[in-house]
């Protein structure tokens, strides 16, 4: 009977003591599987990439007269990203193309075919977690396609970030003009519909050239501003500095201050300024 | 004489105070807290049964048998011939205890699974890489199910051997055999729940034989998949019956068990008693064992024991760990696939013939139903070994025959396969990681090599492995079909930190001259680290 107390009370004990020992070791297991995983889902991906993408795309994603390469250095330092307006990330662009495929082929290239759809959402042959294995496998090619390739030059591409303040060069409305109506897309909600404030003068309100100045004044004003120029940056940079009343939060992107360059905000400020 | 003052409030306990002062008036309260939530034992009692003190007389320690739930269902005593490890192992309680320790893990893992084929599988890889204690709750929970299966199991032949099934426990054996029946069930369902390829093809297999049932086989196949394959609500019916149903059926099983082992006492050692006699429910009181203290310490010390094992056994990369293959895939059935091994008997019945016959009839029919009924066929009232020569035979023979269609059950029986495919699956097993997988990454050079130059090989982890691939390919030698049969590894560099492995066996039909190939890549990555528990 004691040797089974004493025992039982060891027994006892040393669970405890590895439970302890468990939860020490557990942060480092967990991030051990983690990367385990990750590296399995480029094995898988390369295998798929074999059987489906390979035709295309080339063996080792050099491209073929069917498809481009994809084991590119632009694609990896954002250059091509840039180049068809994407704003979101490298992984965003592969999962999406790779899910739902492109409606028509690539524009400005004669591949003769489209990239069909390849996840089941789109009527495609792989599950969600399949396209996850090939967006991880053509993101392995990242490190040596990046290496041997010009490093990109930066001509002026200066983003912008979040700074107010900041002092912009010479813009021309012309060139805000179209940056509103196409790439960053401004026109749709503040020009052709109303999910923003507009940008021409409505109901007892002048038109944004203005503005800025009557709500730096206002009480409610909730923003760092000191001047017509510098509200409309923030409103673009900064977007829920302060939220016009009558609209929410976050319905304008805030991710403006990653996507547009220092000069593109001088031309779209110009531009702003013209709606008197 | 005092004038009792009128009371506003009705309060016993400060009457109490009144009448004893705080001190006592707090202690009886203690008391009285105890004796009720024991049923029966106040404070003093239960020190005496920590400190292993000799009952008074009466005995309190029976009151909680008498009057307490969860006391109710063990004995107040035990006959010291039972009261060790021996002759019972301790086996029924034992499955209880898994019972539990299942119930315990399993609602860890249900807080973090969706019983959904789109997120099943990553649920599974959010355990291992997300979930503070996600792999071993898997891990347990997996080793826990099949030691309850086997327990189970061991119990019942324990429980034959012994003759304890006979006259008066036959429905104590009818409901322990049906436990046992339900346990392989439960434990069948909870395969299917990580939605990996193990998972999909074992459950496949097991639920084909539902559609050997007879008139309503093809109704019976689809209810338990869901439709034609299992899918969405295959899925969502087996986690049903795994974590409700099925253990609903159990708790009321074990009830019903354990009540009868109250009712009728443990069976004795049948050369204890008179043959032919059963005296288990009067047990003299110079051999009577109580259950308070000793039985229930050394309970508390299992428990304790058990605890710590199977903490030990899943704690660290190298203990037991629960399997995880590629996500389930309808489309691709793995080589060398079978059905959880408590089935393995069924698939071998299966090989031997007709479906309904060997899948459905015998061993759901006969071989089930024989269990549960057993008592009742044999009905000879002498549990002595020598009395008993008939059943005791069949008994072993059941057992025999059983490891033998086990066996059956393998891959390795009656199932053809091409040797050039098996010779690669040496290496690169579909059912497990194998030694490709788990081998040094960095110990595999660029290059090709030849499985029959394993001695001249550049590494010792090529060597191994060449050497594996050569031994394996011989089976082809021997083989007309595969003249002059010859295995390579092909090693190139694919992509950063990832090589690119071949696997090809070629050689050329000696009756037709015709040269035939057989390859299977493998991508291999420097950081996907096989075998750490998954």
């Amino acid at each position: 009977m004691k040797y089974y107390v004493v025992g039982g009370t060891l027994a006892f004990i040393g669970a405890v003591a590895l439970l302890i020992v468990m939860t020490a070791m557990e942060p480092a297991r967990m991030e051990s599987f983690t990367r385990s995983y990750e590296s399995r889902q480029i094995e898988q991906g390369a295998l798929i990439f074999e059987s489906s993408c390979l035709p295309c795309h080339g063996p080792q994603g050099g491209g073929t007269p069917l498809g481009p390469p994809l084991n590119r250095a632009d694609l990896f330092n954002g250059e091509y990203l840039t180049a068809i307006g994407w704003s979101g990330t490298l992984g965003d662009f592969l999962r999406s193309t790779i899910s739902a495929g492109r409606a028509v082929p690539t524009e400005g290239t004669n591949f003769p075919q489209r990239m069909p759809t390849w996840s089941e959402n789109f009527g495609g042959p792989f599950r969600p977690d399949q396209i996850e294995n090939v967006v991880a496998y053509v993101m392995n090619w990242g490190e040596r396609a990046s290496a041997g390739a010009e490093p990109t030059e930066i001509t002026g591409d200066v983003m912008m970030g979040s700074d107010i303040f900041i002092e912009l060069p010479e813009g021309e409305a012309e060139v805000g003009e179209s940056l509103a109506a196409g790439e960053l897309g401004c026109a749709a909600c503040h020009i052709l519909s109303t999910v923003g404030p507009p940008w021409e003068a409505t109901g007892g309100l002048p038109g944004m050239a203005i503005r800025g100045d009557i709500r730096i004044q206002q009480d409610n004003y909730g923003g760092n501003a000191t001047s017509g120029d510098e509200y409309l940056i923030e409103a673009v940079v900064e977007t829920n500095a302060h939220v016009v009343e009558g609209f929410q939060p976050d319905i304008m992107p805030t991710n403006f201050s990653e996507r547009i360059t220092l000069q593109d905000m001088a031309h779209l400020l110009a531009y702003i300024k013209t709606f008197e | 004489m005092r004038i009792p003052r009128p009371k506003i409030l009705s309060l016993p306990f400060l009457d109490d105070i009144e009448e004893k002062g705080v001190l006592k008036a707090s202690t009886d309260l203690a008391d009285d807290v105890v004796t009720r939530v024991t049923a029966g034992l106040n404070i003093s009692d239960v020190r005496a049964v920590l400190r292993g003190d000799p009952p008074a007389r009466p005995n309190p320690r029976l009151t909680p048998h008498a009057d307490g739930f969860w006391f109710h269902v063990r004995p107040g005593y035990y006959s010291n011939l039972m009261d060790g490890l021996y002759p019972t192992f301790r086996l029924g309680w034992l499955a209880t205890f898994f019972f539990a320790w299942e119930t315990l893990t399993g609602i860890y893992l249900m807080i973090f699974y969706t019983p959904s084929p789109i997120v099943a599988y990553e649920n599974m890889l959010d355990i291992l890489s997300n979930v503070p204690f996600g792999r071993w709750m898997r891990d347990t929970h997996k080793l826990g199910g099949e030691l309850m299966v086997l327990v189970v199991a061991f119990h019942m032949v324990r429980t034959f051997i012994t003759g304890s099934y006979k006259r008066p426990r036959q429905f104590t054996w009818a409901t322990g055999a049906l436990l046992l029946i339900f346990t392989l069930f439960v434990s069948f369902f909870g395969y299917l729940l990580p939605w990996d390829q193990l998972s999909l093809w074992a459950v496949t297999i097991g639920a084909s034989t539902a559609e050997a049932t007879p008139f309503i086989g093809r109704e019976a196949d689809l209810l338990m998949r869901g439709g034609p394959e299992i899918g969405a609500n295959g899925l969502l019916r087996a986690y049903l019956l795994h974590v409700i149903v099925l253990p609903l059926i159990l708790i009321v099983l074990l009830s019903v068990h354990y009540y009868k082992v109250i009712i009728h006492g443990h069976s004795l050692p049948p050369e204890a008693e008179d043959a032919g006699v059963d005296t288990a429910r009067k047990v003299p009181m110079n051999v009577r064992t109580y259950f308070m203290p000793k039985i229930l310490t050394r309970e508390l010390v299992y428990v304790a024991a058990l605890t710590l094992i199977l903490l030990a056994a899943s704690a660290f990369t190298f203990g037991y760990h629960a399997p995880l293959e590629p996500h389930a895939d309808n489309l691709v059935t793995p080589l060398h696939t079978t059905s959880p091994w408590y089935f393995l008997w069924v698939q071998g019945l299966m090989k031997l013939g007709d479906k309904f016959i060997f899948g459905a009839l015998i061993p759901f029919g006969i071989v089930f139903g024989t269990l549960v009924v057993w008592p009742y066929i044999e009905v000879g009232r002498n549990r002595r070994y020598g009395a008993r020569r008939i059943g005791l035979s069949i008994a072993a023979g059941s057992l025999v025959l059983t490891a033998i269609l086990t066996y059956m059950g393998t891959p390795w029986f009656a199932v053809e396969t091409s040797p050039d495919q098996e010779a690669v699956a040496v290496l690169l097993p579909q059912t497990s990681p194998g030694p490709l997988r788990l081998a040094d990454w960095e110990d595999i050079p660029f290059g090709t090599l030849v499985a029959s130059e394993w001695e001249a090989a550049p590494t010792r982890t090529t060597s191994k492995l060449l050497k594996l691939f050569d031994n394996a390919l011989e089976r082809g030698r021997d083989n007309s079909i595969y003249g002059g049969v010859e295995g390579f590894m092909m090693v190139e560099d694919w992509q950063s930190n990832l090589k690119k492995i071949t696997l090809r066996v070629a050689w050329i039909n000696s009756e037709t001259g015709e040269p035939g190939e057989f390859n299977e890549v493998f991508f291999f990555h420097r950081n996907s680290d096989y075998g750490q528990g998954e």
